[in-house]
């Protein structure tokens, strides 16, 4: 299913540790017909989530022979409560003749603009563009010395 | 070995292998299916249980290590906190695929338990243990402080 929506993220970066933390998101999709209202709302905050782990710490690392080193918990880095930011929902409801009740579907569709949206907003906040995620310190902190250095 | 053994107030008097991990002592052999195998490491709290007052994730708790007469709560008991806990997480649509529910009841009871008033942040700490992949944490989150706010109320 195509992706109609829209993610608006505000990010903090802090460019001595290169550490962008995602303060505030808003996700506006349109569903055709939520079904169920608070489950669509519940999968736009879990996509959001999972959105922000893709933008912001998480990679499968390979090793020279192919063998995946970031294998559990403590390597792969998903969210934890202590990383979910401020989240705003809003549900649009065009109905598709051929859904359900008119409904288009949700899914794993919020997952799909967060990360781009978190890009973006690095780029509004210190106007160094990503070109790769997860927009790890590393990353950004090397980002914003490339960018002095080019400068100079 | 033998064990005596208290899950939910009932008391159990079982033998059990020392070596065997509590998660599938509860599992395996009492049938308390409720206290789910997510990662088996220890980081992912889908087996968060409270032993003696404490939050432990239960697939890496040897049966040896538990002491006599041992109290465990699961998902499963009726204790007034965790039957709020419950239908607060159903009211505020708290469970996605519920993968992560009965860890983030055990882990929101053991925080409440301790911490009658957590702030939002200490809540945040407190149930930063268990993840969740599919439903996010913003209702979970508003979920506790439901029942924290009822809670306030009473005592």
């Amino acid at each position: 299913a195509y992706v109609w929506g829209t993610n608006i993220v505000e990010v903090e970066v802090d460019v001595q540790t290169g550490v962008c933390e995602v303060t505030d998101v808003l996700a506006v999709h349109d569903v055709g017909k939520a079904i169920n209202p608070q489950t669509v709302e519940g999968q736009i905050e879990g996509g959001i989530l999972q959105g922000l782990g893709y933008g912001r710490f998480e990679e499968v690392i390979f090793s020279e022979n192919g063998a995946v080193l970031t294998n559990s918990y403590g390597t792969y880095m998903i969210p934890s409560m202590m990383d979910s930011p401020c989240i705003h929902t809003f549900i649009v409801e065009d109905p598709w003749d051929e859904g359900p009740y008119g409904a288009k579907g949700i899914g794993e569709l919020p997952l799909v603009g967060v990360a781009p949206a978190i890009t973006c907003a690095i780029y509004n906040a210190i106007g160094v563009r990503l070109n790769e995620i997860p927009a790890t310190p590393e990353r950004v902190w090397k980002a914003i010395q490339e960018q002095i250095w080019a400068a100079v | 070995m033998i064990l005596e053994i208290f899950i939910n107030e009932i008391l159990y008097r079982e033998e059990v292998s020392p070596e065997k991990r509590l998660l599938d002592f509860l599992r395996d052999d009492l049938g308390y299916m409720g206290s789910k195998k997510g990662c088996e490491q220890g980081e992912c709290g889908a087996c968060s249980v409270i032993v003696n007052q404490r939050l432990v994730n239960s697939c890496i708790v040897l049966m040896a290590q538990l002491p006599e007469r041992s109290r465990v709560l699961t998902i499963e008991s009726d204790e007034p906190i965790i039957m709020s806990l419950k239908e607060a997480f159903v009211e505020q649509g708290a469970i996605q695929c519920g993968a992560c529910t009965p860890g983030m009841i055990l882990a929101s009871a053991a925080l409440l338990l301790k911490n009658s008033n957590p702030s939002e942040e200490e809540i945040r700490v407190g149930l930063s243990g268990v993840l969740c992949r599919c439903g996010g944490y913003p209702k979970i989150l508003g979920a506790v402080e439901v029942v924290r706010d009822n809670f306030r109320g009473v005592s």
